[in-house]
């Protein structure tokens, strides 16, 4: 049976000897349970400043801006050959000037193609075998498989259902509208306040506020194709996957990264952790 | 008539889903940010090996002979005084070779009182409740049988308890497999929000905080006053954390009192686990939100905070019924007529803001840990929000339907661990030089019916 030493319990290792060279730091980090990352004036006055400025120009410019948003999306279009037969004034905002809406053939139910369909049929099938395969997936592809069976029902009941792409882009130019005007506060939250550089932070909202914009050009195109060419049959799942949850998705992504690099900052700057800047 | 109805529900259904979703994203953000700015969390640390009152560790286990060893050498390697410390392994009935494992600690470390248990209702809360009987500490430490304390937990944990208004404290649970699938990558980056995040912030704005069950303790004479362990519930630990706080005890929490833990591999384990914890914290709900209404020992806040709290799977099904009502709005057209912007702006502000919120926190914890590669896993947390989402309403669903028919709802669930198979991290530390705890750390599956 084994006993206690005397003057208390077995130690695992030998102190060095006095005087001895271990190799040690002189100091050691914090341990992570009492670390933090005082909040600061100037990081919390710079995000709230560049958020304002942002939303007040984004405000100010809000035509131009959609303006911008058709011509870059009229030039993805034009370098994937999406056959748009021009860009007519729409009314987005009331007491705004109007901005170009897309004109594109947008077949309804009936003049959808066989190989439309069957596309549909090939994606439920798609996504049950992923919902089988990652468990994981299941619940989000579980919902689009009802999404996309709730559409064809619909598609098929309301068989006088149109959407015009005019009418389309103005639903899709009002939602961004707004977003480019929210993200900006949601990027101060996530990528200046919280985080240790305010440079960088800064940095980061104008990025990723551009980078919103052509983004959502992009998606528009996308999601324009889909309409020209299977009509409205895949419109809801689309909007589900391509509307604010790719917003969502890419803020997370860059959110992401930009933690990545304040990880590896703080964990190798003492400093950091001890002073209010 | 009906459509303009439908379209009117529903706007309301929206409505409802963003103001009640909204009240819990801000309290992320308030947790999550109020944790990243304090300078200095409440920390009992300078007590540690000041109180040292006498204690009794408990570990309840049902064919751990896989990882029993472990746990038993890491308590013999403890720092604590070891007269004033004892163990008792609770051997619910293994059939494996638990009892033997136990058995030979006991014979050489006489602080190690096994109680092997053969009949009697199974389950951790009621194997804890006759090794209580039995225990002489003034404070009770548990541990779950796959977990390994560092040298120092347990003065960690009992050091709070120099504070008499402490009834328990709860430490900080570290995933160590974190490699061995992607759901516990993810895993790991949840829990690191829970504890480094919203405990930490919870404990340091003067709320309670949430005993686990494992990796905790509990001041024997608190938990006699408020009647001993629940053996009905589910989730024992909540029962306990909502008895304490009426009984006017505090919960501490001690973020530097780590323990390694195994976290689910695989999706099937996950939802079993995750099903549990719903029905077991939503029974709380129900036993105790009108007490807590009533009760005199709390602030407006505190009660507040106990609430969103206990309601806080609720989340997911006004989630999915916002979701549903979204969809028939899409797939009716005399719904695009209605004056939308002020319904866009809040939705789209909702959807941007709330949505952000519990990332915002594991953000936090991530940059407090440290933690760079896995901190690249969070944009694939939102298909385990998706997959949580599903199986918390499952869960709701099955513990609603048997409250209103008044069936006998889920018992206990095997959760299955595994330690040192390939690729699975196993912990070798605490273990290390043991031939017992060497051999128990090379195990494949194991299957575990007490919980975690």
């Amino acid at each position: 049976m084994q006993q206690k030493a005397s003057g208390g319990n077995p130690s695992p290792s030998a102190r060095p000897a006095a005087g001895e060279r271990t190799g040690r730091r002189e100091s050691i980090y914090p341990h992570r349970s009492v670390r933090a990352l005082p909040m600061s004036s100037v990081r919390l006055t710079a995000g709230v400043g560049l958020a304002l400025l942002i939303t007040v120009w984004s405000v100010w410019n809000a035509v131009p801006i959609m303006e911008t948003h058709s011509q870059v999306a009229a030039a993805i279009a034009g370098w994937a050959g999406l056959p748009i037969n021009g860009w007519t004034p729409i009314g987005i905002f009331p007491g705004l000037e109007p901005a170009s809406g897309p004109q594109l053939a947008i077949p309804s139910f009936q003049e959808v193609s066989e190989g439309a369909r069957l596309a549909l049929v090939f994606s439920i099938i798609a996504l049950l075998l992923l919902a089988q395969r990652f468990s994981l997936f299941r619940n989000v592809a579980n919902f689009l498989i009802v999404i996309l069976i709730a559409s064809a029902v619909a598609n098929a009941v309301f068989d006088n259902f149109r959407l015009q792409s005019t009418a389309f882009g103005q639903i899709w130019l009002r939602q961004e509208m707004l977003v480019w005007l929210i993200l900006p506060w949601v990027l101060i939250l996530l990528f200046v306040i919280p985080q240790p550089s305010v440079w960088r932070g800064l940095g980061w909202v104008v990025f990723l506020q551009a980078y919103g914009f052509f983004f959502s050009a992009l998606r528009m195109v996308f999601v324009l194709g889909v309409l020209h060419y299977t009509g409205l049959l895949f419109m809801p799942p689309l909007w589900f996957l391509l509307g604010t949850l790719s917003d969502l998705l890419f803020i997370l992504f860059f959110y992401s990264l930009a933690i990545h690099r304040s990880s590896g900052d703080l964990w190798g700057v003492r400093e950091t952790w001890q002073s209010h800047f | 008539m009906a459509i303009p109805l439908l379209v009117a529900v529903s706007y309301g259904v929206i409505a409802f889903t963003v103001v009640f979703l909204l009240l819990f994203a801000i309290r992320h953000y308030l947790l999550g940010y109020s944790r990243l700015r304090i300078s200095r969390p409440k920390d009992s640390m300078e007590l540690v090996g000041f109180h040292m009152p006498r204690v009794t560790v408990l570990i309840p286990m049902h064919n751990e002979e896989r990882v029993a060893g472990d746990i038993l050498q890491a308590l013999v390697d403890s720092d604590y005084d070891w007269e004033k410390l004892e163990v008792i392994p609770i051997n619910d009935r293994s059939d494996d070779k638990t009892q033997a494992i136990i058995d030979s600690f006991a014979k050489r470390y006489p602080f190690i009182q096994p109680l092997h248990r053969t009949g009697g209702q199974s389950g951790k809360p009621a194997a804890l409740v006759e090794a209580c009987a039995r225990a002489t500490g003034e404070i009770l430490v548990l541990f779950d049988a796959d977990y390994v304390p560092g040298r120092a937990v347990i003065k960690m944990l009992v050091a709070p308890f120099a504070d008499p208004e402490i009834g328990a404290s709860m430490g900080r649970v570290v995933p160590h497999n974190i490699g061995d699938s992607l759901l516990s990558g993810l895993l790991s980056l949840e829990r690191s929000a829970g504890y480094q995040g919203v405990q930490q912030s919870r404990f340091n704005l003067g709320f309670t905080a949430q005993f686990g069950g494992t990796v905790g303790a509990v001041r024997a004479s608190a938990l006699e006053s408020v009647g001993g362990w629940n053996p009905q519930s589910l989730t024992e630990d909540t029962d306990l954390t909502f008895a304490l706080l009426l009984n006017g005890w505090k919960t501490a929490y001690v973020n530097r009192a780590e323990c390694y833990e195994e976290v689910p591999r695989s999706w099937l384990v996950r939802r079993r686990q995750l099903s549990r914890w719903v029905t077991g914290h939503t029974e709380c709900l129900h036993n105790y939100w009108p007490d807590l209404m009533r009760s005199q020992f709390l602030t407006a806040w505190e009660k507040v905070d106990a609430l969103f709290l206990l309601a806080m799977y609720w989340t997911a099904p006004v989630l999915v019924l916002g979701w549903i009502a979204s969809l028939l709005l899409f797939f009716t057209p005399e719904a695009h007529q209605t004056p939308w912007l002020p319904v866009a702006l809040a939705f789209l502000g909702y959807q941007l803001f709330a949505n952000q919120a519990t990332f915002l926190e594991i953000g936090v914890a991530s940059m407090l840990d440290g933690t760079r590669i896995r901190s690249l896993l969070l944009p694939l947390n939102l298909l385990n929000f998706f997959a949580n989402t599903g199986a918390i309403c499952n869960a709701l669903r099955k513990f609603y339907w048997n409250r209103f028919w008044g069936s006998g709802g889920d018992g206990w669930y095997k959760t299955h661990r595994t330690r040192g198979s390939s690729g699975s991290g196993g912990f070798q530390g605490a273990a290390a030089g043991s031939p017992v705890a060497t051999r128990s750390a090379r195990g494949l599956y194991h299957a575990r019916t007490q919980g975690d």
